[in-house]
């Protein structure tokens, strides 16, 4: 990377643990008996007695993690709680913290629907790898009552759900860019860009461009080309908020047939930012999809210029449409590193239980550089 | 896979069955992709190939850090002219090659290249990623991610097969 490089400390260490499980090799999932001993272990370091675990089953879904539903009982819950626990394999398709996800999850919940945190082991000292453990949320991703091939949210067709999630959708978003962090908050595995500067943007290209350099299999001088336009254009952010990092279509939970959002997921992109950043990730094609009038829909819910004018009635924030150019080139560079880069390297180290999941997305690549000649032309 | 793996596969187990139904998906592409990986990636070689050369036509207007990566990159250049591709790998890591070499031209430039050399450097790039990732869309279509992928020719008809 040209110029000074700005990363997180905790991404960095993220980062840094990364190199060192790459090379373990092939990674099997844990078994029901890894889990059962690891969760023992984890309780008893938690002060938990009378521990028992019931119904353990893994569960699908998610890019790259492993992730298993139980019930827990023991002496210090009036009634058995049932329980989510995401863990990380040795890499997955992007390589984030669940202590930041933790922190920020019980932030947040104060005006969003989340996954309520229950524990996390963020160096994986119990559990073997890093874990986080949530309460579960009733609800789906996509409608049951509608067939729709979709991989992790895309593709997906909401069908006669799309105009009860819209406004929810929207309103949601606001609310996350609108939280001003109190004094009793603990998000110290964060930092906050300083305002009125260019750190904001170069934070986010300094954990990306080291991304790619661990990652990168085949070079692409469109990825180098890119990184340096960004670095180059970066803007000044005046305001630094919280940022979801990956809100879009299959990153949060609904009931049936009410259509409520019972919560937002996968907040491990999350970070302190521009919000431009958010608005553009959700209106990246791979994740929209075509109606029968032919109008591109923005997460299958509403076309695009809807969409930005309807967040900035509900946010009160005015958009500059620069800025989104800006994001939007910067989102599809993420999208196509862990597309062109970190799934293919996961194929290749059979790191990840679900390389094929993995190698899979590796085929959206070319979309976001396609996008980004696009973008960076002016188009 | 389909008519005896599948049906075994516990059906509480979504994850067996989630990861079993990709592996068919894949095996689906590489039908699609197999005989033809050499052709294409021998596009893919020549369309960076003239990119390359391109760039080249720049190259005595600069200097310093530049000057130095543009040899670099002529140098990979001629190594890959020289050399004879076989198999869709070899060719692949030419195209890997000189890759790096105009990244590290690309960084270079930006300490010490001319304006007039960087904005012609980012338009070659620019269009050669431009054919390029329309290549690898359209070989990538059967994966079904691309939402445009119904407007797109066959890999036959890129490759001109047909």
């Amino acid at each position: 990377m040209i110029g000074e490089k700005l990363i997180e400390p905790r991404i960095q260490h993220t980062l840094n643990r990364k190199v060192v499980n790459a090379k373990k090799g092939l990674y099997i999932p844990k078994t029901y008996q890894d889990i059962f001993s690891g969760l023992e272990k984890f309780m008893a370091a938690l002060d938990y007695s009378g521990v028992k675990i019931h119904n353990l089953k893994r569960m699908s879904g998610g890019a790259s993690k492993e992730q298993f539903s139980f019930e827990l009982e023991c002496d210090q819950l009036k009634k058995s709680k049932k329980l989510v626990l995401r863990m990380d394999p040795y890499e997955s398709i992007v390589e984030t913290c669940r202590l930041r996800e933790a922190q920020l999850l019980k932030v947040i919940s104060a005006v969003v629907p989340v996954p309520p945190v229950f524990a996390v082991d963020p160096e994986g000292d119990y559990m073997g790898q890093p874990t986080l453990i949530t309460e579960f949320v009733s609800g789906v991703t996509k409608p049951t009552d509608i067939d729709s091939a979709s991989v992790t949210g895309i593709g997906t067709n909401l069908g006669h759900y799309a105009e009860l999630l819209r406004p929810q959708f929207i309103d949601n978003l606001a609310a996350i860019h609108s939280y001003k962090p109190k004094e009793s908050d603990d998000l110290s595995a964060y930092v906050r860009p300083k305002p009125n500067t260019k750190e904001a943007p170069l934070y986010q290209i300094g954990w990306w461009s080291t991304v790619w350099e661990l990652d990168r299999v085949e070079a692409y001088p469109m990825m180098k080309l890119a990184e340096n336009w960004l670095i180059r254009n970066a803007p000044v952010c005046d305001d630094p908020c919280i940022i979801h990092g990956d809100y879009r279509i299959g990153n949060f939970m609904f009931e049936e047939p009410s259509g409520q959002i019972s919560a937002v997921l996968d907040w491990e992109f999350a970070h302190f930012g521009d919000f431009h950043r958010d608005i553009s990730w959700i209106t990246q094609k791979l994740y929209g999809s075509w109606n029968e009038k032919g109008q591109f829909l923005v997460c299958g819910l509403l076309p695009k210029d809807d969409f930005l004018r309807q967040y900035e009635e509900k946010s009160g924030r005015k958009i500059d449409h620069e800025k989104i150019r800006y994001y939007e080139v910067m989102c599809a560079w993420m999208s196509a590193n862990m597309c062109l880069g970190t799934t293919v390297k996961i194929g290749l180290n059979a790191t990840n239980h679900q390389d094929l999941m993995q190698t899979w997305l590796s085929a959206g690549g070319p979309l976001f550089t396609n996008h980004m000649v696009d973008l960076i032309r002016g188009n | 896979m389909q008519y005896t793996i599948m049906p075994a596969i516990n059906p509480d187990d979504s994850m067996a069955q989630e990861q079993a139904a990709l592996l068919v998906g894949h095996l689906k592409v590489i039908n699609q992709q197999w005989d033809k990986a050499f052709l294409f990636e021998l596009g893919t070689l020549k369309g960076l190939l003239a990119a390359t050369e391109e760039i080249l036509r720049e190259k005595s207007s600069q200097s310093g850090k530049t000057a130095k990566a543009l040899d670099d990159v002529a140098t990979s250049l001629a190594e890959t002219k020289a050399a004879t591709c076989k198999t869709a790998m070899q060719t692949s890591d030419f195209v890997h090659k000189i890759g790096l070499a105009i990244e590290r031209l690309l960084d270079a430039s930006e300490i010490d290249g001319t304006d007039a050399f960087k904005s012609r450097l980012q338009n070659i790039i620019l269009d050669y990623s431009e054919k390029q990732s329309g290549r690898e869309r359209i070989w990538n279509q059967f994966y079904n991610l691309d939402p445009d992928r119904e407007k797109f020719p066959t890999i036959d008809e890129m490759l001109g097969l047909v």
